[in-house]
């Protein structure tokens, strides 16, 4: 036991307690402690293993720059990688260790620590090479050891939101620097986001006994501001993603974990300065922690991260931290790896100022000494003692010498003070190297980003540090630049002499800053180290780019409670609850409908069902819901001409009530969609397009008014699509079964014939009727208001019975309409026929002036050879259907074309569209597109069938593109 | 997440929007199209005649400075807009309405 409880924590209510359990353990803590903060105070030191070498790891800072300590959570909330120094501690919770088994301070994997010599940087580059075929073996057993943490087995679910929100400024950060930013911008009249990832405002001020009294200022602005209507405080909310346009995404923690998508004019960023550890040998043992967090515990927490504290480095961070630490009653030696005079820089380059111990270098010590520190000027940490913990350390001097032995259990490593710019790096914000300080600076900001505080460099002295990577040993002794992931100086030095120069590929090679903690404490040093050894200014190093988020988030935050149904709402019809009540199996379909596919009786398979539903059709009448089809209105003294434009097709000669197919092209000539147009009156028009097409063709038909069509003001497009709802009674029986239903019209073939329009009231709801057919047989398409929809489908249900009626789904649809050679978008509408390949010429009028499509159409038609044209297939082998999307392939020459035949090496002429089995025909039928296909009627041709892992052929027979009723006599009787 | 002014709903985030690609005179129905490519201080789409069928259906100008193109405010007042916009800083120099109705916006 090392730690312990001392009075006087400013964060913490040590009038109550808090139990929690950590790798079995039972700990005490207080409201206000962090699990970080609760199990330094209970006296565990080692809270995990290290990623590679499994060495005891304990807690080394205090906020977001901790690169050990992940824990894994059990309780209350089952989450893996959960960062201890920034999750506070609630009563019952349960942790385990991470990457250790059976517990951190006993794990069956530490011996792997003896073999680091086989195992640096980049080994894995170098090993598993053969026996190739291994490599499955070593992958599950790598899967096995690395990683940290377990998934939950059940699916665990962070209660989430999202808000998006507009603000003139966003200020990230309530520190000093970002509270007078706040304070600016609110002052100036401007709606202000001001985000924080703490719990309450202060930053670094909270952590350091060193300005109380500027503490207290901040709280009062920070309560000025909240009673401000335009200033939007949002406590314990990180901003994790700065990307362009201002626009930054935060993630809240609460009951209720929100994800803001924060779109700002002005972003300023006071993100703070986090302080940097010294690389020494020995410098990852349990113990071994920064300056700023022994202090922040001491101070914020009331815990005491050991008895005998050794103060290693220089500065503020240094000063404060011993005498903090004797305020406290440990025992203070203070290490200060700088000598006037010294060598202090391994590339021996500019010496650094006030070499000569003028009386400003001097008065940081004598203030330690007066406290009672005992203070090694000029010396360096050789070697640290103690492998489960800090037990003892060697100083050795900079200038030659007897080497001094102390007996420590906690080091404070302060290294200086490097800012902190993730969200600068993310939005492309470039940086420098400032020497004197020893830190990165923002140099150019990214138009509306700004830097303040610290994190822009202000209050970083100018101290002559030694370059903190700088120190002896560091190469021959083990001394760690990345802990989380065991990147040691060595392996650093190991990359550069394999010839990598870049940070970038350094960062790669050895992994250097791509742990969880993104490099926070590790890049800088990294780059400084790398900078030593190649002999240039550390400028030209640079830092690696950082990339969004800044801190892991899990993805049901960023989903904000999107998940399961909400991701992709489905639409459903006015009729779907009778669908599921009369047991139909609903498909997805185009636009995200769900559509009833087949009913199937109880006991019925999926084959028994389709028969039974297109027999239905064919000899009695069947019943379908269209509602999802694209329906749309057009109207306005231009509308006539904006239709002309977009079909095809010619439209201005319909009479009123009257309808035609229409189809649109694109500017290529190719099919864009295809379905009906009738004209209600003068200026009036109705549009139906594919259901999946509806959205595409509204802001196509948007686009050609707008921009294409002069004076394209005086027409209008309405989508009406969920408006009526859409019945289709089609079959042998479906006059007699509506005319039992519908008043005030005369049904007859003579009074309503094919491809025309009538209004009229079914079952007391007005409608309206169009006879227009999609499965080839008598068919009446009835259109109601969409609410009425389940009214009349229900009565048109109760008189069907006495006709056979059947309702039918969308398969039986599919079967209906291909025996009948009709088109179906994404089958024979794929994107490259033309409607000259499809057989529609006739529902091309070349002759028109101007329609889209039309000059990319006459020259296909022109230059085009071979191009693909829509035939049928009929299989010679009696089999049952093609696949859809098979390939044509020729039959050889001096073959009959009957047999199976090999696929491979052949060029492919074609493919299948569409394939079913006909009930009308008694055999499979198919439709595809064949080059040349019109011209090859009756000769035989291969399609390609799966065997296997490989391709087979069977024989087919091309005929013309339907299969019933050719003149289509039924459907206009 | 460009911020774009649209000249009937005002400053609307680029979500509710769909970007119709650059300017061009389409080859069928072109009497709209050039009347609504014309924005002002940006060149238009390109009067030459390609020498292909494909550089005149496809062939665009992607330039550098001010391009002129066409947005669609598909989840506001399903306007088409003319914009006139800097690719590269993502300025947005002037935007107005593709349909001149009478007493429709200017944008600018």
């Amino acid at each position: 036991m090392s730690g312990w409880r001392i009075a006087g924590g400013t964060g913490i209510d040590a009038s109550r307690t808090v139990a929690f359990e950590f790798d079995g353990m039972r700990c005490a803590a207080h409201p206000g402690d962090t699990v970080a903060s609760a199990l330094l105070a209970s006296g565990v030191r080692i809270v995990g293993r290290s990623f590679k070498y499994h060495r005891p790891r304990g807690i080394v800072g205090i906020g977001w720059e901790e690169p050990n300590a992940l824990v894994q959570c059990l309780h209350p909330l089952a989450a893996p990688g959960v960062l201890a120094t920034t999750t506070p501690v609630v009563d019952g919770m349960r942790l385990r260790s991470v990457h250790a088994w059976p517990s951190a301070r006993h794990d069956l994997l530490a011996f792997l620590d003896a073999f680091h010599p086989l195992l640096p940087a980049g080994f894995y580059y170098k090993t598993f090479m053969a026996p190739q075929g291994a490599w499955p073996a070593y992958e599950k057993v790598i899967r096995r050891l690395a990683g940290l943490g377990r998934l939950p087995a059940t699916r665990v679910r962070y209660p989430g939101r999202r808000r998006n929100a507009w603000f003139d400024v966003v200020v990230v950060g309530a520190g000093g620097a970002g509270a007078a930013a706040a304070a600016r911008a609110a002052a100036a009249g401007s709606t202000v986001a001001w985000v924080d990832d703490g719990a309450e405002p202060g930053g670094r001020l909270l952590g350091s006994p060193h300005d109380p009294q500027a503490l207290a200022a901040l709280r009062e602005t920070a309560r000025r501001l909240d009673a401000m209507g335009t200033v939007t405080r949002l406590p314990a909310t990180h901003a994790v993603t700065l990307a362009d346009h201002g626009m930054v995404a935060c993630w809240q923690r609460g009951e209720i974990h929100t994800w803001w998508r924060i779109q700002a004019r002005e972003v300023v960023l006071a993100t703070g300065a986090i302080e940097r550890p010294l690389v020494f040998p020995g410098n990852d043992r349990p113990g071994v922690m920064l300056a700023s967090a022994v202090t922040g515990y001491l101070h914020r927490y009331g815990v005491a991260c050991g008895r005998r504290l050794l103060v290693f480095g220089r500065g503020h961070d240094a000063l404060d931290c011993a005498l903090r630490a004797r305020v406290a009653g440990l025992s203070v030696d203070w290490a200060d790896p700088t000598e006037p005079g010294g060598p202090v820089d391994m590339r021996d380059a500019n010496s650094l100022a006030d070499r000569d111990g003028s009386a400003d270098q001097r008065a940081p010590y004598e203030r330690a000494a007066q406290a009672g520190v005992t203070v090694h000027a000029g010396f360096t940490i050789a070697a640290v003692h103690g492998r489960a913990g800090v037990r003892g350390v060697d100083l050795a001097p900079l200038a030659g010498g007897a080497r001094r032995s102390l007996a420590v259990d906690v080091v404070a490593s302060a290294g200086g003070r490097t800012p902190s710019l993730q969200l600068f790096l993310q939005a492309g914000g470039r940086t420098g190297w400032d020497d004197a300080r020893r830190c990165v600076v923002p140099r150019e900001a990214p138009a509306g980003v700004s830097v303040v505080g610290a994190a822009a460099g202000d209050g970083i002295s100018a101290v002559p540090v030694p370059t903190p990577w700088a120190l002896p040993g560091i190469f021959t002794g083990r001394a760690f630049v990345d802990l989380a992931n065991d990147v040691t100086a060595a392996d650093i030095a190991l990359a550069v002499r394999e010839g990598y120069r870049s940070i970038e590929h350094v960062k790669r090679y050895t992994t250097l800053g791509m742990g969880v903690d993104q490099g926070r404490t590790a890049g800088v040093n990294g780059a400084g180290i790398v900078a030593g050894l190649l002999g240039v200014p550390q400028d030209q190093v640079g830092v690696t780019r950082a990339r969004p988020p800044a801190i892991p988030v899990p993805f049901d935050v960023v989903a904000g409670g999107e998940a399961g149904d909400l991701v992709r709402p489905v639409r459903r019809t006015a009729i779907t609850d009778w669908h599921l009540a009369h047991g139909a199996v609903m498909v997805e379909s185009g636009a995200n409908w769900r559509r009833p596919a087949y009913y199937p009786r109880p006991g019925e398979t999926f084959k028994q069902a389709l028969e039974r539903e297109c027999r239905a059709v064919r000899e009695r009448v069947g019943l379908y819901d269209s509602t999802p089809l694209g329906k749309f209105e057009v109207a306005g003294p231009a509308a006539e001409r904006l239709l002309e434009l977009a079909y095809a097709n010619r439209v201005a000669d319909l009479a009123p009530g009257r309808g035609r197919y229409g189809l649109m092209l694109r500017d290529d000539g190719r099919l864009l969609d295809d379905g009906v147009v009738f004209r209600l009156d003068a200026s009036r028009f109705w549009l139906t397009t594919t259901s999946g097409n509806a959205d595409l063709v509204h802001g196509w038909l948007e686009q050609l008014r707008q921009l294409r069509l002069a004076g394209g003001d005086e027409a209008l497009v309405t989508p009406v699509g969920a408006q009526w709802t859409t019945l289709v009674a089609c079959g042998p029986s479906a006059r007699s079964l509506l005319a039992g239903c519908t008043e005030g019209v005369d049904l007859s073939a003579q009074a309503f014939p094919f491809m025309a329009m009538r209004e009229a009231r079914v079952a007391g709801v007005q409608a309206r009727i169009f006879r227009v057919s999609f499965t080839g047989e008598l068919s009446f398409e009835v259109n109601l208001p969409a609410r009425q929809g389940v009214r009349v489908w229900e009565a048109l249900w109760a008189e069907g019975r006495r006709y056979g009626l059947e309702a039918i789904g969308s398969e039986a649809n599919h079967v209906l309409r291909v025996e009948k050679g009709f088109l179906s978008l994404g089958h024979e509408v794929d994107g490259i026929a033309n409607p000259l390949d499809l057989g529609l010429g006739w529902a091309v009028k070349l002759d028109k002036p101007a329609f889209v499509g039309r000059q990319g159409l006459m020259r296909a038609a022109q230059s085009d050879d071979g191009r693909p044209q829509l035939v049928g297939l009929v299989p010679r082998d009696g089999g049952g259907p093609f696949e859809e999307g098979a390939q044509l392939l020729r039959v050889p020459e001096g073959s009959d074309g009957s047999e199976a035949r090999p696929a491979v090496g052949r060029r492919s002429v074609g493919f299948v569209t569409a394939s079913v089995h006909s009930h009308v025909r008694g055999h499979a039928v198919a439709l595809a597109l064949l080059e040349d296909g019109r011209s090859r009627h009756g000769e035989s041709v291969d399609v390609t069938v799966q065997a296997g892992t490989g391709l087979s052929t069977r024989p087919a027979t091309v005929c013309a593109p339907f299969f019933h009723d050719p003149q289509g006599k039924v459907m206009r009787g | 997440m460009m911020r774009i002014p649209c000249p009937w709903c005002g400053e609307r985030a680029e979500s509710e929007f769909t970007s119709g690609g650059e300017a061009f005179v389409p080859p069928d129905g072109a009497d709209g199209a050039s009347q609504a490519c014309l924005a002002g201080d940006a060149p238009g789409p390109r009067a030459f005649a390609p020498d292909t069928w494909a550089e005149r259906l496809y062939g665009r100008d992607n330039r550098y400075d001010a391009v002129t193109e066409w947005w669609w405010h598909a989840h506001g007042c399903r306007q088409w807009l003319v914009a006139e916009r800097d690719p590269v800083s993502h300025r947005w120099l002037r935007v107005r309405p593709a349909i001149e109705a009478p007493g429709s916006g200017d944008g600018s």
